[in-house]
């Protein structure tokens, strides 16, 4: 428990002589323990940054921290059913309501060579509310993100990496 | 003649390290402390209760997504859905007697290793949450301190004076607490350099966040255009962004300067979300910020 309060002697013991060698100075045990374990959560705290390893509970919290150009390339979905283009949710691409742990589904899979996997899942997922069927498409796109921030045209490249249908 | 033992204190005062000592040691109430306890327990709580969907996708993922982070490199497979639910479960209702602080002794570290477990666990699948980490953090602090002397159920005897076993586990708490702000600032000059506070990385990071949330078919940031072409405050938001956590460590010693800096860091979460859609609702809603405050006044003064 951190509950190191042993009261201890007092610092100051008036009736011995300064001269004396053998002098016993009092120790406070329980200020002591608790600076060392101070100093221990410190350490704790600061060896990611010491050794820049990112980890959890310890961390060097490197969030948004790296520079990133202002031309990116981001693995995005497209589907259509119907003859005309379907607005896919976060939760019908990737079954999550994170829009980090969305992106980081598309691009770690289609990085490890699995965007065919991606889309049949997709697919799989908006099947139901398309009984004439849907036709998806991952592919990794280029663009110039502050227009497309801006709502301006943005894309520069396109390459498709996986299609399928249900 | 008399003498003292060493001294603690030049004649001018009491040196850096006596001053450190002396705040480390300082007492404080045990309702401050249980109050912490209420606070960080109620909201991981309802954190994980919220996030209930990413544990039920979790256990739906192929083991080839498994990248064990922390403690989940105990596992060399991910969990089954049946086993993840249960401890999924079980450690909502340790939170729940965390809150109450029924049972602290046991329930108290149970806590706090199933919500590292579950961190962990949820960070395991390719991407990094850093929105998890304090409260872990705040939380396994708590769970061996004697956070439970005070507004615990069952009542027990009172928990008598302040003291300092109340008060220390408190400053870990705020040393947590402006550590990690310090190390995120610090990340930015380390990864970013110089670069980063020309405001050019911080225009393509909004720009980058709007861009993927549009391609995911989500909202975009409500302010992200509007800063984006008031391109001027690009420069003095990074830098001042970056100030403000570097001089985290400085709201542990002064008061005053400890609510300006409590004020612009919720400021700065608010801007964050309004600009990139990215919350972090500890560090935001302020329960982060709870330990470099008395805690417990506004609850005793309703009392």
């Amino acid at each position: 428990m951190l509950a190191v309060e042993r009261p201890g002697p007092t610092m100051t013991t008036p009736t011995q002589p300064a001269t004396d060698t053998h002098t016993h100075v009092p120790v406070d045990r329980g200020r002591w323990w608790r600076w060392a374990a101070t100093l221990v959560l410190l350490g704790a705290l600061l060896a990611p940054a010491a050794l820049d390893r990112d980890g959890l509970p310890l961390s060097t919290y490197p969030m948004y921290a790296h520079t990133r150009d202002s031309v990116v390339d981001i693995v995005a979905v497209q589907a259509r059913a119907s003859g005309a283009d379907i607005e896919l949710s976060i939760g019908e691409i990737a079954a999550t309501r994170d829009p980090l742990v969305a992106q980081s589904y598309l691009d770690d899979r289609a990085a490890a060579g699995r965007a065919d996997e991606v889309c049949r899942e997709i697919a799989d997922r908006i099947g139901d509310d398309h009984p004439d069927g849907v036709d998806v498409v991952v592919a990794r796109e280029r663009h110039r993100v502050v227009d497309r921030a801006r709502g301006q045209s943005s894309l520069e490249e396109r390459d498709v990496l996986a299609r399928c249908s249900s | 003649m008399t003498t003292t033992a060493p001294r603690a204190h030049t004649d001018d005062g009491p040196g850096a390290l006596a001053r450190l000592g002396e705040w480390l040691d300082r007492p404080a109430p045990a309702e401050r402390l249980a109050a912490l306890r209420i606070a960080t327990g109620g909201f991981s709580l309802v954190y994980f209760l919220v996030v209930n969907g990413e544990f039920r996708r979790l256990a739906n993922l192929p083991s080839a997504d498994f990248e064990p982070v922390g403690v989940a490199h105990l596992l060399s497979t991910p969990l089954g859905g049946s086993a993840l639910l249960v401890v999924y479960l079980a450690t909502l209702v340790l939170g729940v007697a965390f809150v109450l602080g029924a049972g602290f002794r046991v329930t108290g570290p149970a806590y706090a290793l199933g919500v590292l477990f579950l961190a962990s666990y949820h960070s395991s699948f390719g991407q990094m949450l850093h929105f998890e980490h304090v409260f872990t953090l705040h939380l396994l602090v708590l769970a061996v301190s004697p956070a439970a002397d005070a507004w615990a159920w069952p009542g027990r005897r009172p928990p008598g004076p302040p003291a300092t076993r109340y008060g220390w586990p408190i400053r870990l708490l705020a040393i947590i607490t402006v550590t990690t702000y310090a190390l995120a600032g610090l990340a930015k000059l380390r990864y970013g350099g110089a670069g980063w506070l020309d405001g050019e990385t911080l225009r393509n990071h909004i720009a980058w966040s709007t861009t993927r949330l549009d391609l995911l078919g989500a909202a975009r940031p409500p302010l992200a255009r509007a800063l984006l072409d008031a391109g001027w405050l690009l420069t003095p938001l990074a830098i001042g962004s970056v100030l403000i956590e570097l001089a985290a460590p400085l709201a542990l010693a002064s008061r005053r300067f400890r609510t300006g800096w409590a004020v612009a860091i919720i400021v700065m979460h608010t801007a964050i979300a309004a600009t990139m859609l990215v919350w972090f609702p500890y560090q935001g809603l302020g329960f982060a910020l709870l330990p470099l405050f008395a805690a417990e006044r506004p609850f005793l003064r309703r009392g």
